[in-house]
């Protein structure tokens, strides 16, 4: 027990000296903090025909994200308002300017990029296999960090330009 | 005692803790991407379990992840300190060496032949000791790792030898992580100096590069010398080089260590390993992926062991050298055209084309026969992996891998089921088959020098198998608690260690009977929206020889405690390391039985990002001098190596 005084005096004195000078970082939800970067995506992009009135954030699958994607309704993106709409099928994606995708399957990211074709709409997902799928952006989950690759191959395919800030900030460009 | 008191003041955090909410969406974009996450994410993808990306939930073992953000938290000065964080994993450093140990087994003298250590997917295992050491001699400066996975548990069915009890992969960094040059350099206790210098970029085009070169220099702790020489020394010294490019989807990269270790018996050891490796990976058509990886190696051995005539008091000189050169190969196919199957085909091949062990001894009259050999084999590998989707919640892994090696060929299955129970709970069960041939220095028994030089005349040893079954809970508690908890039992078969026929004589490897190992490893995550993380583990293990005896060098109990918080502002972080290991076995012939005591390690760094271009960092590491010692070899004499008491280390980055 003697060889245990020092010890409790310096966790003490560690106590007492940090606690006071405890202070906060920046955390954030998960669903929410994609969310953001899916405004920020928007923000750094750009269609053949920019959205005027309306930026349409769309999402399709699962709605555990719908109540996260709310927050964007009536964001400002450039000089329009953005409008959250969650579609039925990948068919509707026509008039959509950014898409989340958050299939239950592979076989079902296929075919939801199947049916979007080369429409100019910036596709989003966070599903592990989605960037070989040719999703545009996928986010990649880290224990701490949310980050982003970019596939330029997929985004000329749609149409879009994505700006110099995005590709300075994604972690990998293919 | 001293682990509950951590425990309490993670409480006290807790109570301390404030949380800060504002708008997300108006952050900027470099502020997002420095955004924490206040609940423990379940979709992180890891790699190293199957060879698949798949999530950290739904992967077959408990895979654990630590990032550079938790290797820069807490200060870890090289691998084997990164490792030994995580549960079930333990380092034994006899100053020659740092090895690694897992589910309670970590036999002295064994280096590190029992897990598969890799760096992007290579085998970096060298072809002579089967060895990969976690100290200065790995490969890779610590700096520049993105971050590690450790899958526990039999790999063979997808890795191959030496996958016995897991699988460690360490990820480099991409060039892009550095954005310019960065000069980091690093003064610490025992005359330690560090700098290294990188430059990483990445071009329009998306190709990316990262240079860099690290140089080491230890003085280390002051040692009585062992013998009447007058001389010990303990320093420690290497150089480190990695340069790595990245197009598309192909990449290169190409790394080079060089490290001599000064012993407190006045030896030196000298080590490198050089690497060089390509890899392509992408999809060939709709449904098909396409894995291609060559590498070339070269990794070198020279130690020189001076010892006193028993009869004149003399010095003589012993000294072995090992040099082994292979290339490998690797082509893996991947096809996810079926809805409820992902299948996997691959094949291995390994030509050992130079492998040298030669050993010289003054105090010998004659050289003795078996001092040199030069000797090369090729290695044939295929393998097999489904991961069928039986239903919504439940998959089924399936596999095996055939092996060929000059001990005989070997087919390694396993099986796994993965049931998502609910939204926050997953369930695993995983039985696996595992192996190790004899390596080189085994086989040969050089040391003794006593064998014959041919192989496959050597028919002494055997490879070693072992079976495991584990069962997995991944568990949200609460939104911002995670546990994990894996259960394990295994069986190893011809446990393959030193043996001593004369008590101080020469020695050689055998195997012996069947080792039995069981244990539990708990470890619990939570995390506040003020930023704290804290990270509880518990492991309790018992791992028994056939007659019953526990292994040396295999602790009952591990705890470590990894708590962090932001001080001052949100650019300072502080990080506190506790790791409690119970008593450890020793044998030894000049002590016999013994115990290396048990301990509780503590260490605290400070880390702040004071600007853009600037970081410093400062640790003190074994906060409370706690005195230990790991255990040594039975040849070595005393049973234990006492271990660095508090010292410290500051490191200052400069980004440019």
């Amino acid at each position: 027990m003697r060889k245990m005084k020092p010890f409790v005096c310096a966790l003490l004195g560690f106590a007492y000296g940090i606690w006071p000078m405890a202070s906060s970082a920046d955390t954030a939800d998960e669903l929410q903090l994609k969310v953001a970067f899916l405004h920020k995506f928007s923000l750094f992009t750009e269609w053949p025909n920019p959205p005027v009135d309306e930026f349409r954030f769309c999402l399709l699958g699962q709605d555990s994200f719908e109540n996260a994607l709310k927050s964007l309704e009536n964001k400002r993106v450039g000089l329009a308002v953005g409008k959250v709409a969650r579609l039925a099928a990948a068919k509707e994606a026509k008039g959509c300017h950014a898409l989340f995708l958050r299939p239950s399957s592979r076989a079902e990211l296929v075919k939801w990029l199947d049916d979007i074709g080369q429409l100019p709409v910036l596709t989003v997902s966070d599903r592990r296999d989605c960037f070989e799928e040719g999703v545009i952006i996928a986010l990649q989950t880290e224990p701490n960090r949310i980050g982003f690759k970019i596939n330029l191959s997929a985004a000329r395919s749609h149409g879009l330009s994505l700006s110099a800030m995005l590709l300075k900030l994604a972690t990998e460009v293919r | 005692m001293r682990f509950s008191l951590s425990v309490a003041l993670l409480l006290v955090a807790i109570a301390c803790s404030v949380s800060a909410a504002d708008d997300l969406l108006d952050r900027s974009f470099e502020e997002l991407l420095n955004t924490g996450l206040n609940k423990p994410p379940s979709d992180v993808v890891v790699t190293t379990a199957t060879k698949s990306g798949q999530n950290q939930t739904s992967a077959p073992t408990a895979v654990h992840v630590v990032t550079r953000e938790d290797i820069r938290t807490f200060g870890y000065r090289n691998v084997g300190e990164v490792l030994r964080s995580l549960p079930g994993l333990y380092t034994t450093n006899n100053r020659q060496d740092v090895f690694l140990g897992s589910r309670g087994l970590s036999p002295p003298f064994a280096f590190n032949t029992r897990l598969l250590i890799l760096i992007d997917g290579e085998r970096v295992n060298e072809n002579i000791f089967d060895s990969s050491l976690v100290g200065g001699n790995f490969p890779i400066d610590v700096d520049l790792i993105e971050r590690i996975e450790y899958a526990p548990g039999s790999g063979s069915a997808i890795y191959g030898r030496n996958a016995m009890l897991g699988v460690v992969n360490v990820i480099t960094r991409r060039g892009h992580s550095f954005d310019g040059g960065e000069l980091s350099v690093e003064y610490g206790s025992f005359d330690t100096y560090k700098a290294r210098g990188s430059f990483g970029k990445r071009f329009e085009n998306g190709a990316e590069m990262l240079l860099s070169a690290t140089g080491f220099d230890r003085e280390g702790p002051d040692h009585p010398p062992i013998w009447d020489s007058g001389q010990s020394w303990d320093y420690e010294r290497y150089q480190n080089a990695f340069g790595k490019f990245s197009y598309g989807a192909f990449s290169f990269e190409g790394g080079h260590v060089d490290r001599w270790k000064g012993l407190p018996s006045a030896s030196v050891d000298n080590q490198t390993h050089t690497f060089l490796m390509s890899t392509f990976d992408d999809k060939i058509a709709q449904d098909w992926g396409l894995y291609l990886r060559g590498a070339y190696h070269h990794a070198t051995y020279d130690g020189l062991y001076p010892y006193k005539g028993q009869n004149n008091g003399n010095r003589y000189d012993y000294r072995e050298t090992t040099a082994g050169q292979w290339w490998d190969g690797e082509i893996r196919l991947t096809y996810t055209g079926w809805d409820r199957l992902r299948l996997m085909l691959g094949s291995e091949l390994q030509h050992n084309f130079h492998s040298l062990m030669a050993a010289s001894d003054t105090g010998l009259p004659i050289p003795p026969p078996g001092d040199h050999f030069v000797y090369s084999n090729f290695l044939v590998a295929g393998y097999l992996q489904g991961e069928f989707q039986l239903t919504n919640t439940l998959t089924l892994l399936a596999g095996a891998r055939y092996d060929s090696n000059p001990f005989g060929s070997r087919i390694n299955p396993r099986a796994g089921l993965i049931w998502q129970a609910q939204v926050d709970t997953t369930l695993k069960l995983l039985w696996g088959s595992a192996y190790r041939p004899p390596n080189l220095f085994e086989a040969a028994n050089i040391p003794a020098t006593i064998s014959s030089n041919n192989i496959e005349q050597q028919k002494t040893v055997n490879s070693e198998t072992v079976d495991s079954f584990e069962l997995t809970l991944d568990h949200l508690l609460t939104p911002t608690t995670r546990l994990v908890s894996s259960l394990y039992h295994y069986q190893l078969y011809r446990f393959l260690n030193l043996s001593y026929p004369l008590v101080d004589g020469p020695f050689y490897y055998a195997n012996s009977g069947r080792i039995r190992g069981k244990g539990v490893e708990l470890s619990a995550e939570q995390r506040f929206d003020s930023g704290i993380r804290a990270v509880l583990s518990y492991t309790f293990q018992d791992v028994l020889a056939d007659t019953g005896q526990r292994l040396t060098n295999s602790p009952s109990h591990m705890a470590k405690l990894h708590f962090s918080m932001p001080i001052f502002d949100e650019r300072w972080r502080l990080g506190l390391e506790n790791i409690y290991t119970s008593e450890r076995g020793t044998h030894s012939y000049l002590s016999g039985y013994g115990s290396a005591r048990d301990f509780l390690l503590t260490n605290l760094t400070v880390n702040a990002d004071l600007e853009k271009w600037l970081q410093i960092s400062a640790g003190v590491y074994n906060l409370f001098d706690s005195r230990y010692a790991d255990p040594l070899p039975f040849h070595y004499g005393p049973g234990s190596m006492p271990q660095d008491g508090v010292s410290f280390r500051l490191k200052l980055n400069l980004r440019f």
